[in-house]
């Protein structure tokens, strides 16, 4: 259903509902986190990069979207630094330079594509409506095929910055592993596979050779990078920052493959992603609280800590690594099975082995974080304090 | 308009081998009033959305230059924060990577000839100098002079970009500088200068 401005696709409900439940959750889960400490701007910042990630996927213009999803950029780098240490600070900062970035290349593609779209004369309402997903699909073919490649590209490597795709994923673990909690899920369950899904409404829309190859070639990148973290022991909100990347590999992956299997398997990857990803930093909240030493050090023991907690946890890696009968094993397979009839078979071969190699790391390090020998328990830190002053109150800030 | 363009890519090359916070500010609010004269120049032809586009690019460039003085005299350093590369270095990757880019990008249909090589060598002095700069302030340069390329691109469209996607850009650009200011100060504030090369803790 088109409606103007907005489009009501399947995607969109399934990304809509995703988003809208993520962002319900984050914000029920705020008050855990922000016990004892100042709340200042948190719950507008929070607000403003929800209400982004509502309107991102049912959005039909190529333009506007591309301006929501600048405009997450500024709410979500200061929640990232929203602690004020030194390493959030330098998690933020990282994260707001690189995928603006990488935006601004983006917007250079569409401006590219518009050109592109003005020349061929075709007749849309106004302006702006030549970017509608449906314009684009319908005169995307008239472009010549040198403009349209190199938009494509500017446009796919732009997204890619802000989605987290190797290589240019760098801001990815630090944001993830320094941001609140919350907003840690809202990044990862959230903003990664909506921007993902702006990427592919484009790929669909201008149905280039070129765009397929690009998403096999981010995806299996970010598999490649992604699983030697994974087989290392690393604080848990970074591995968790790890296996985002080797999700949205995975997506990128099925995506690549093209095949009705593959996309039916990258639906169910997405959903089954966000609520074992959500699910895994809201049980982070105590396990930091606790330990003073969790956001530098491999979990251990979180068993003899917090039962309940240990339990979300386990649940969530349990599914993240893909154990059957996790909806993310089934969804793996179809995607695999789809790349199969795509005939795909290097991608199936490589993206299988790497998700071996990820599951394998994923089960040792959920074994040592839940069961291991617990670490010296040390009394909750005042949590968080200090936050980063976005006020312009200079002086109020740590 | 072609004059104003080279001036524009002249001055981010100048951005590029400044050394001081001070010179590198002047050079953007330079460049800036360049791209959007440029603009001005061009209204008289387009639509009225066009020309409050080009409006909004001239208060957008006296907003930027004001709000980035005031960081920069709010956070004195005692002496320039040194980048890794020297100033010709600098230089030579930028001219080495503007040249690549228009070598490998192909004449593009819509798009004046003149106008997407200035615009591609401006976004890439702009990424040069986030990528080869540690000063922060410095940094933020660096992205508003990429983003003074999307504009120069924006306005040689025959009849412009979109107008929502104009205005809803500057917007979003503003946020974003608005915020990456805020970075500035808490880092200075933290570690009594605005050297991003500082923050080094995250390493696997």
């Amino acid at each position: 259903m088109t409606d103007g401005w907005f489009l009501l696709d399947p995607a969109a409900v399934i990304f809509l509902a995703m988003n809208l439940v993520i962002g319900a959750c984050s914000l029920l889960v705020s008050s855990r986190y922000l016990a004892g400490a100042r709340r200042r701007w948190y719950y507008g910042g929070l607000l403003a990069f929800w209400a982004a990630l509502l309107l991102i996927p049912v959005v039909s213009n190529l333009g506007v979207a591309w301006l929501l999803i600048e405009g997450t950029t500024a709410a979500s780098a200061a929640l990232v630094a929203y602690s004020g240490h030194q390493r959030a600070l330098e998690a933020g900062w990282k994260y707001l330079v690189l995928t603006t970035a990488g935006l601004t290349v983006a917007l250079l593609g569409v401006l590219y594509l518009d050109a592109g779209l003005t020349g061929t004369g075709y007749q849309v309402a106004s302006p702006l409506s030549l970017l509608d997903w449906s314009s684009l699909h319908a005169a995307a073919g008239l472009i010549p095929n040198d403009s349209l490649g190199v938009a494509t590209v500017l446009i796919l490597v732009g997204l890619a910055g802000k989605v987290g795709w190797a290589p240019v994923h760098q801001w990815l673990p630090d944001a993830h592993s320094e941001a609140p909690a919350p907003v840690s899920a809202l990044l990862s369950a959230s903003l990664l596979p909506t921007v993902m899904l702006v990427a592919w409404r484009f790929e669909q829309a201008v149905a280039t050779a070129q765009s397929q190859r690009l998403f096999l070639i981010f995806g299996l990148a970010s598999l490649v990078v992604a699983v030697p973290f994974l087989l290392r022991p690393l604080p848990m909100k970074r591995l968790l920052a790890y296996s985002s990347l080797e999700h949205m590999g995975l997506l990128a992956v099925g995506i690549g493959f093209g095949s009705p299997l593959a996309l039916l398997g990258v639906a169910v990857h997405v959903v089954g992603h966000a609520a074992a990803k959500a699910l895994g930093f809201y049980s982070t909240i105590p396990l930091y609280h606790a330990q003073a030493t969790a956001a530098r050090r491999p979990a251990s023991g979180l068993a003899h800590l917090d039962r309940k907690a240990a339990w979300c946890l386990g649940i969530s890696l349990a599914a993240l690594s893909g154990l059957p009968p996790s909806p993310l094993f089934i969804s793996e397979l179809l995607i695999l099975a789809g790349g199969v009839a795509a005939h795909q078979y290097f991608g199936v071969g490589l993206t299988a082995i790497l998700l071996a190699l990820g599951f394998v790391g994923l089960a040792h390090q959920s074994i040592e974080a839940l069961l291991g020998r617990p670490r010296k328990l040390i009394a909750p830190r005042p949590h968080p304090t200090k936050s980063i002053d976005f006020t312009g109150q200079s002086g109020s800030a740590a | 308009m072609t004059t104003a363009m080279w001036i524009a890519l002249a001055l981010g090359l100048g951005i590029v081998v400044a050394r001081r916070r001070s010179m590198a500010i002047g050079l953007i609010a330079l460049q800036s009033a360049f791209v959007s004269a440029a603009a001005l120049a061009l209204a008289p032809g387009r639509s009225v959305e066009f020309l409050g586009a080009a409006i909004v690019l001239v208060l957008k460039a006296v907003l930027i230059t004001l709000l980035l003085w005031s960081a920069m005299r709010r956070t004195r350093e005692a002496k320039p924060v040194r980048a890794g590369i020297d100033p010709m270095g600098r230089l030579g990757v930028t001219l080495g990577a503007v040249l690549v880019v228009n070598l490998l990008v192909p004449p593009l249909a819509g798009v004046d000839a003149v106008a997407q090589q200035a615009s591609l060598a401006l976004v890439c002095a702009g990424l040069a100098t986030v990528v080869l700069r540690r000063a922060t302030i410095i940094q933020i340069i660096g992205l508003l002079a990429t983003e003074n390329g999307l504009a120069l691109a924006a306005i040689s469209i025959p009849g412009g970009a979109p107008a929502v996607i104009e205005l809803g850009a500057l917007f979003d650009v503003l946020l974003v500088v608005a915020v990456a200011l805020a970075f500035h100060d808490r880092i200075y504030r933290l570690l009594g200068t605005g050297d991003s090369a500082l923050l080094r803790e995250l390493r696997d």
